[in-house]
């Protein structure tokens, strides 16, 4: 008899897939519209997603502090648009200007401090600059507020299901109707049958995708953005049919030399006095207060590649230092790291290695390739947040068009996917009866993972990928190079040997499966924009046999579907002003 | 290496085992939270920051570390040249 797993179907209004800040947004809103709301999680909301143990910044139109100044959210979405550069989802961005600080309120609800006695500003906020040429950074206490967040969603009677990871979408006359995962530590089938799902499922974590040697590999998950962001929405909605937009697009980093997660010193909102210097001590990139001053190649980072670019001159090392900031200076570097993801980590390493930021300098080297980010890839969505299927939002990191949209995009566009949700699934009531066929996909991968015997080790297959991905896919492009990376991709796929020998190693080896399709989507998008392409300065893609900016042609987002017959169907969307 | 656990001080309330984003704790028949993947520790430190019993350490391993500027050498070579 054929071997099954167990399977438990589940019914609801609205299915949100992913539980990090969009996620949540998106669960309280739909629950508080009174939708049978159900939010299911890779790992588990109290500390899942990029917020996991914290964000320290927010960036918002604070009308009583910008207003005086005359400085409208007209005014911030243009500077967005000047100071970031690149492809941006102007609809999708005026969401978020308007929407971030309700949602900064609706956390302040939620019993997440964000006003301070020491403030001197209206409203009691603590702004600082980070992004745009005004000063509309929040930093807070967002340490906790993913489990802030997380009773939140009880308390509105959201039901939230944590450790199943989510691989595909069910469809029914060319309609969304649910998802279908696996248990991380019971290996069992979930079919969730749903009127809308909301697609929050992160980028891609770029460690996962590029580092040499792989996370994992003997070491650990050394990586800037959670390692289980390993694009499976991206997966799961691109093998619905849907539009995925500039997958293509990444960008290099300047972090701490060995801890890969830890903030964004020197430069950041939590840097006050941080400056990148080189060997000698020259000031590459100065503190953020005098940063804005030059800010004609882009602020943010154009500057890092600056410092990273005295490693070839033979200026290297390089280094954070913090030496030169007053106490207080440092003292609030110090209490906004404690509120960023992975800062608290940071604090307790430094501290252990005797390192303290008023004596010592901390070195920086290039850090991971990220994707998503500046190139804003991810599922392409109208200005309400729906995909190209019927029935697919996405929300956060995981919806394209935004850069720099961070966490103001993600609390915002939840909230707003969690609305227009609820429009649809007032008008098309589409629930129907699920078909066998996904189920069937997923259950003969799972017990080809599950079933194997003598297999390698997921491990194996992520050094294979990150080294295919880091010596086709990152500096040396071209068209020949890309081919054969791909053909390395093909290969990796149908020689994926590797074996689970229990839940959570069948969870890794489905993440091994959805990052090399990833890395398919990145490669076929490099190979199909035939340009090298800059935001600001800062290099997104760069073809060795295509080294100018295009465009004529290019200056657009890159989609890729695939069609009913299994084909791949390549468009070029603008969404510049609507 | 990653995350260390004081035995004698933890309850086995769940809450590491729990929460951990990358699944590195298994729960061990007789009731112990047990780091069975630490090569996947994020060092993202939730367990550390929300044990209630201060009962976890976070160890990360050597390549992670900050290697101390100004540093200074405990093995410093005496180099004498005959040139």
């Amino acid at each position: 008899m054929k071997k099954r797993l167990e399977r438990e179907i589940i019914n609801c209004d609205l299915l949100v897939v992913g539980a990090g800040l969009a996620g949540c947004m998106a669960a309280i809103k739909g629950a508080d519209q009174g939708l049978d709301t159900i939010v299911v999680e890779k790992a588990n909301a109290y500390r899942s997603g990029a917020a996991s143990t914290g964000v320290d910044h927010i960036w918002a139109h604070f009308p009583e502090i910008q207003g005086p100044i005359g400085y409208t959210a007209e005014d911030l979405i243009e500077d967005h648009m000047d100071k970031v550069g690149g492809m941006i989802h102007e609809d999708l961005l005026r969401t978020i200007t308007l929407n971030a600080l309700d949602r900064i309120h609706d956390l302040e609800k939620m019993g997440v401090k964000v006003r301070y006695e020491d403030s001197k500003l209206p409203g009691g906020y603590i702004l600082v600059r980070q992004i745009h040429s005004v000063v509309n950074t929040l930093n807070f206490d967002g340490r906790d507020m993913k489990i802030k967040m997380t009773k939140e969603m009880k308390k509105r009677g959201a039901k939230i299901i944590n450790r199943v990871m989510i691989t595909g979408l069910l469809k029914k006359d060319g309609v969304v109707i649910g998802a279908v995962g696996v248990g991380t530590r019971n290996k069992k089938l979930y079919i969730f049958k749903a009127k809308a799902v909301i697609m929050s499922t992160a980028r891609i974590s770029g460690g996962r995708m590029f580092n040499e040697p792989g996370p994992g590999a003997g070491t650990s998950f050394n990586v800037r953005w959670p390692g289980s962001e390993t694009g499976d929405g991206k997966i799961a909605a691109f093998n619905a049919g849907a539009e995925l937009i500039n997958l293509e697009f990444s960008h290099h980093r300047v972090n701490f030399k060995n801890f890969v997660r830890g903030g964004g010193l020197p430069y950041n909102s939590y840097s006050p006095a941080g400056q990148g210097i080189n060997a000698g001590g020259d000031v590459i990139m100065p503190q953020e207060k005098d940063i804005f001053e030059n800010s004609d190649n882009g602020i943010y980072n154009a500057p890092k590649l600056k410092l990273i670019d005295e490693l070839n001159q033979g200026r290297g090392p390089i280094y954070c230092d913090l030496t030169q900031g007053t106490e207080e200076e440092i003292k609030f570097s110090e209490w906004s790291l404690t509120h960023e993801g992975g800062g608290y980590a940071l604090l307790h390493l430094m501290k252990n290695a005797g390192v303290d930021f008023r004596t010592h300098k901390l070195e920086m080297g290039p850090g991971e390739i990220e994707l998503g980010n500046f190139g804003a890839g991810g599922i392409y969505v109208d200005d309400k947040c729906h995909s190209t299927v019927p029935g697919l939002f996405a929300a956060g990191d995981e919806m394209g068009g935004v850069p720099l949209g961070c966490a103001p995009g993600a609390l915002a566009t939840g909230w707003y996917a969690a609305e227009q949700a609820e429009i649809y699934i007032k008008d098309n009531n589409t629930a129907g009866d699920v078909e066998e066929e996904t189920v069937e996909q997923l259950e003969a991968l799972c017990l080809s993972f599950l079933e194997k015997e003598d297999g390698y080790k997921w491990q194996d297959s992520q050094i294979a990928l990150n080294r295919i991905m880091s010596y086709y896919a990152t500096n040396m492009k071209s068209e020949t190079m890309l081919l054969r990376g791909l053909e390395n991709l093909d290969y990796l796929q149908n020689h994926n040997d590797i074996q689970a020998t229990n839940a959570h190693e069948l969870m890794r080896c489905l993440e091994m499966h959805n990052l090399i399709e990833n890395g398919k989507l990145i490669m076929q998008g490099n190979l199909e924009r035939k340009e090298s392409r800059k935001i600001k300065s800062a290099p997104i893609q760069t073809r060795l046999d295509y080294p100018e900016q295009n465009d004529a042609e290019w200056n657009c987002a890159l989609s890729q579907r695939l069609s009913e017959e299994g084909n791949l169907i390549f468009a070029k969307r603008q969404f510049r002003r609507g | 290496m990653a995350i260390k656990i004081n035995y004698d001080l933890c309850t086995k309330c769940k809450t590491c085992y729990t929460r951990c984003p990358e699944d590195v704790f298994t729960w061990r028949e007789d009731k112990t939270p047990v780091v069975t993947y630490p090569y996947e520790c994020w060092y993202c430190g939730s367990c550390y920051i929300d044990c209630p019993e201060g009962a976890i350490t976070m160890d990360h391993p050597l390549f992670m570390r900050f290697v101390p500027e100004p540093y200074e050498y405990k093995n410093k070579t005496i180099i004498k040249r005959e040139y």
